[in-house]
């Protein structure tokens, strides 16, 4: 087999209709990114996850012929990860968990949300970021997660959630008012 | 990264032979949204148009004064179409939403256009006769329906206290007209040669009319001006004429 390791995804996805052997760069090339993705949006177990993404990607070489060259792969990918995800939920009736984040996570997406770029040692504060983010309803949460840990634009969130901008543009907005809101009730000051 | 699990998925497409879907397969789903979405706009503008339709059939409010006017378009306004109207716009807003890219246009843009393109149809349609083609087609085959949800409501319309009745024509005179109303009553209804009849009415008998006026005593009314109840109907009533030609709309 010819090395393709080093073609773009949109080249890829051209030759994976055509050899399903090249798909296998495509599944390595994110597999990593859309674990941790899934992981933070929905909590599931990893042996949960490992089955939603087999899911997912039988999915995305189900519908290759969907993919619009105008939008990018990646956030193509990231959709049907998190429609995936959602639907898996459903299924099992169960609300995605508690979030599962790392700590320095946490406190980036608290830190990008708030505009501090302190460091926060305070164990005690620590803990009340946590259970801030960790208390964020899912829809301000997973806009949160793209936003500032998958570091997505503006126009590529509005392709993943498939939502209209200003309602993206809401759900960010919303959801930095209530970190801010709950510091307040918290009594968290940074300054 | 899990090796073993990344073989498995190519593996899997191989051994179920799983193959990419075609295009037009997968294009058929959004072409489905866009043809839903039509027959809601065209059902949508119908709607709509039968209510412009019974808005159109109250232009004599024009001659009450703006208060009035308000008072009675609430009274009158054609409720049922106007629900219906709403619906279609918001499940033709919500077709198109679900287009592949449906999604990301402004929401405020989507309502307005869905309004709009509504509006134009129904504007066609009202101009081509068709919503009163359709009314009537409504009328004849669920007559109770029609009269209970559909038309402008004669209950509604029978205020004495406030300046309007509206009736069924049960006799007539060069003077008088006798009108009945839902609950049975006939009502005296007092034409003199300043009553100003909508141009080219004939009053018959068993015809649906409106009055304007004052109440002049019990069950007698001083009409002011007089114009047929529902338009879509009159041609389908019998009887004979009010000979009434000094005194046109």
């Amino acid at each position: 087999m010819q090395d393709h390791t080093k073609s773009s995804d949109e080249e890829l996805v051209g030759l994976a209709k055509k050899d399903s052997d090249v798909f296998e760069i495509l599944v390595a090339r994110y597999w990593d990114k859309l674990f941790f993705f899934v992981k933070r949006i929905s909590g599931f177990t990893n042996e949960d996850i490992e089955d939603s993404l087999q899911e997912v990607f039988i999915k995305v070489y189900k519908y290759l012929n969907d993919f619009d060259s105008s939008y990018k792969f990646s956030t193509w990918i990231y959709q049907i990860a998190r429609n995936t995800a959602i639907d898996e939920s459903r299924r099992k009736k169960s609300r995605p968990r508690g979030i599962d984040l790392e700590e320095d996570e946490l406190l980036k997406i608290f830190k990008s949300s708030v505009d501090v770029s302190k460091e926060i040692d305070d164990k005690n504060q620590l803990e009340k970021i946590k259970s801030i983010i960790h208390d964020l309803p899912l829809r301000y949460r997973e806009i949160m997660i793209l936003r500032f840990l998958e570091e997505k634009t503006y126009d590529e969130i509005i392709d993943i959630v498939r939502k209209p901008k200003g309602t993206v543009a809401s759900l960010v907005s919303r959801g930095r008012k209530i970190i801010l809101k709950e510091m307040k009730k918290k009594k968290i000051v940074l300054n | 990264m899990n090796k073993d699990l990344v073989k498995k998925i190519v593996e899997k497409i191989k051994v179920e032979d799983i193959k990419p879907e075609s295009r037009f397969r997968i294009s058929a789903k959004n072409y489905a949204y866009w043809v839903v979405l039509i027959f809601i706009a065209v059902i949508g503008a119908l709607f709509f148009s039968l209510a412009l339709m019974n808005l159109i059939g109250v232009d004599f409010l024009y001659y009450f004064g703006f208060k009035k006017v308000v008072h009675f378009l609430m009274l009158t306004a054609p409720y049922f179409w106007i629900f219906l109207s709403m619906v279609a716009v918001t499940l033709g807003v919500l077709s198109f939403r679900k287009t592949k890219m449906g999604y990301r246009a402004n929401t405020l843009l989507v309502v307005s256009m869905t309004i709009l393109a509504i509006s134009i149809l129904s504007v066609v349609m009202h101009f081509s006769k068709l919503d009163s083609r359709f009314e009537k087609g409504v009328a004849k085959s669920f007559p109770k329906m029609h009269q209970d949800y559909m038309s402008p409501k004669e209950g509604k319309m029978f205020q004495p206290d406030n300046g309007v009745i509206a009736g069924r024509v049960v006799d007539f005179s060069d003077k008088s007209i006798f009108i009945q109303n839902r609950n049975s009553d006939v009502w005296s209804v007092n034409v003199s040669r300043k009553t100003k009849i909508q141009k080219d009415l004939k009053v018959k008998r068993g015809m649906r009319i409106i009055i304007f006026g004052e109440k002049s005593g019990k069950n007698s009314f001083d009409a002011k001006i007089i114009k047929s109840f529902n338009p879509a109907m009159k041609q389908s009533m019998k009887g004979s004429d009010l000979n009434c030609s000094k005194c046109k709309l």
